[in-house]
């Protein structure tokens, strides 16, 4: 990975549309590395090999069909103009209609991974809570299947949940009392599948849940109205869409502004009707972190702001922000954990050692 | 403290160093695993053994492959706010 030398424990978000990988350095910092997680799926034609013989693309090759992978299958799609995206993730989970996903994401995972720096190291993945508005579906065989997974790379891998990762890496706290209680907030990650939410009480996961539809809701959705491929649509979203001013003869960015709002109204209000079915209750006020891809686009908190305020949450939101670092926050605060899980395992050796 | 559905779950102290996690924050995470278990599954499989072999099986599966991809993911080393993440580990060798 980096130059200096790495601290063996890593963590790594599995995220529907984006596998982002995080390790510390000796000096504290931060070491990410991430891969789109799509593939676009080619027969094994003439012109296909010599297609990619003369590109640089990355690609593979299984079972009698090339697979572009991560960001050049999306700058390949949007340069022929046609072609489907494979996703080998769905809603936050793995995607049950697309056989091959698996086995092509393990060897996507395999590579950006790595193997581990010393035996059993601490890996932390991200999973996400079960989703409130899907009550058929829930994480654990996914969970199951990444815990097996990583363990066969020489990995001693644990899940954690996603949001929770995000209080990790961004650390907010409480006030009661003139008294600080460190770890304490309302996280929301806005990813492509889902949206997590977690409060979190000195560190730990009180109320997890989440609502599905997100990021790919979005572009699913414009590009129905729009009549525009979803692989146009994420490169608009991602290179010019300003939430705080959309240009109103651009149809695209009106859609995606119009389905923006869609989302923050019903993810918003679904996690105040959450903690309210729940009867979370606080003694002081929280704030609120927000990460996730879906919420880098320009404009996002302030329009998020404007819904939270108008919510009635059964506890006080204090401030909302963006996290420091949106889109690695969850790998970074599951690296943090998996840095825990090393200095715990240390810290028993010695002990045991010591008797 | 935090309360749900009128019953106080955790909360309340900070955890410094050496102090235990009370008990009604165990009970909390014991009872939100005990539903995670219970819930509804997309899997038809319900024997959790049968569950396990199945997951094993399918982390087992590779791509044979042939190809370009070696991983050319780009590393990015990233400026972070080192004592607030050190303040984080530190937080964190209180809970399990």
């Amino acid at each position: 990975m980096s130059d200096k030398k790495l601290t063996p424990a890593i963590g790594v978000d599995v995220g529907t549309a984006n596998l982002c990988v995080c390790r510390r350095d000796v000096d504290g910092n931060f070491v990410v590395s991430h891969h789109r997680n799509m593939l676009l799926e080619m027969d094994a034609s003439d012109e296909a090999s010599d297609l990619l013989a003369r590109s640089s693309y990355l690609y593979l090759k299984s079972n009698g069909k090339y697979y572009v992978v991560g960001e050049d299958a999306l700058k390949l799609v949007n340069a022929i103009g046609h072609g489907n995206i494979l996703r080998p993730m769905q809603d936050g989970l793995l995607n049950p209609n697309l056989k091959s996903g698996q086995a092509l994401m393990n060897h996507i995972l395999e590579v950006i991974v790595g193997k581990p720096l010393e035996a059993n190291e601490p890996l932390r993945f991200s999973v996400p809570a079960n989703p409130v508005d899907r009550p058929e579906t829930n994480n654990l065989f996914h969970s199951m299947i990444l815990t097996e997974f990583f363990k066969g790379l020489g990995y001693s891998a644990k899940p954690i949940n996603e949001a929770l990762c995000n209080i990790y890496n961004e650390a907010p706290s409480m006030v009661v009392d003139d008294e600080s209680m460190p770890l304490t907030g309302l996280s929301a990650s806005f990813g492509a599948g889902m949206c997590n939410a977690c409060l979190a009480v000195n560190g730990l996961p009180t109320v997890e849940f989440s609502i599905t539809k997100s990021g790919d809701h979005i572009d699913n959705q414009v590009s129905a109205v729009t009549g525009e491929r979803t692989s146009k649509i994420v490169r608009v979203k991602e290179r010019e869409l300003d939430l705080s001013n959309i240009p109103p003869d651009n149809n695209v960015l009106r859609a995606l502004g119009i389905y923006y709002d869609e989302l923050l109204a019903r993810t918003l209000n679904g996690i105040a009707k959450e903690f309210t079915r729940r009867g979370v209750s606080l003694d002081g006020s929280v704030d609120m972190v927000i990460c996730g891809g879906t919420a880098m686009a320009k404009g996002f908190v302030p329009r998020a702001k404007m819904v939270i305020e108008k919510l009635d949450l059964p506890f006080k939101i204090k401030d909302v922000r963006l996290a420091s670092n949106p889109f690695y926050s969850v790998s970074q605060g599951a690296c943090l954990a998996a840095m825990s899980d090393w200095e715990k395992r240390k810290v028993f050796s010695l002990t045991s050692s010591q008797r | 403290m935090i309360f749900e559905n009128g019953k106080a779950i955790g909360g309340g102290q900070p955890q410094g160093a050496g102090q235990a996690i009370s008990p009604e924050a165990i009970d909390a995470i014991a009872r939100r695993l005990a539903e995670m278990l219970a819930g509804g599954s997309q899997m038809t499989l319900t024997d959790p053994e049968s569950m396990a072999s199945v997951a094993k099986a399918m982390a087992g599966q590779r791509a044979e492959t042939e190809g370009s991809f070696k991983g050319q993911s780009k590393e990015v080393q990233l400026e972070s706010d080192k004592a607030k993440a050190n303040k984080t580990l530190d937080l964190l060798k209180n809970i399990p």
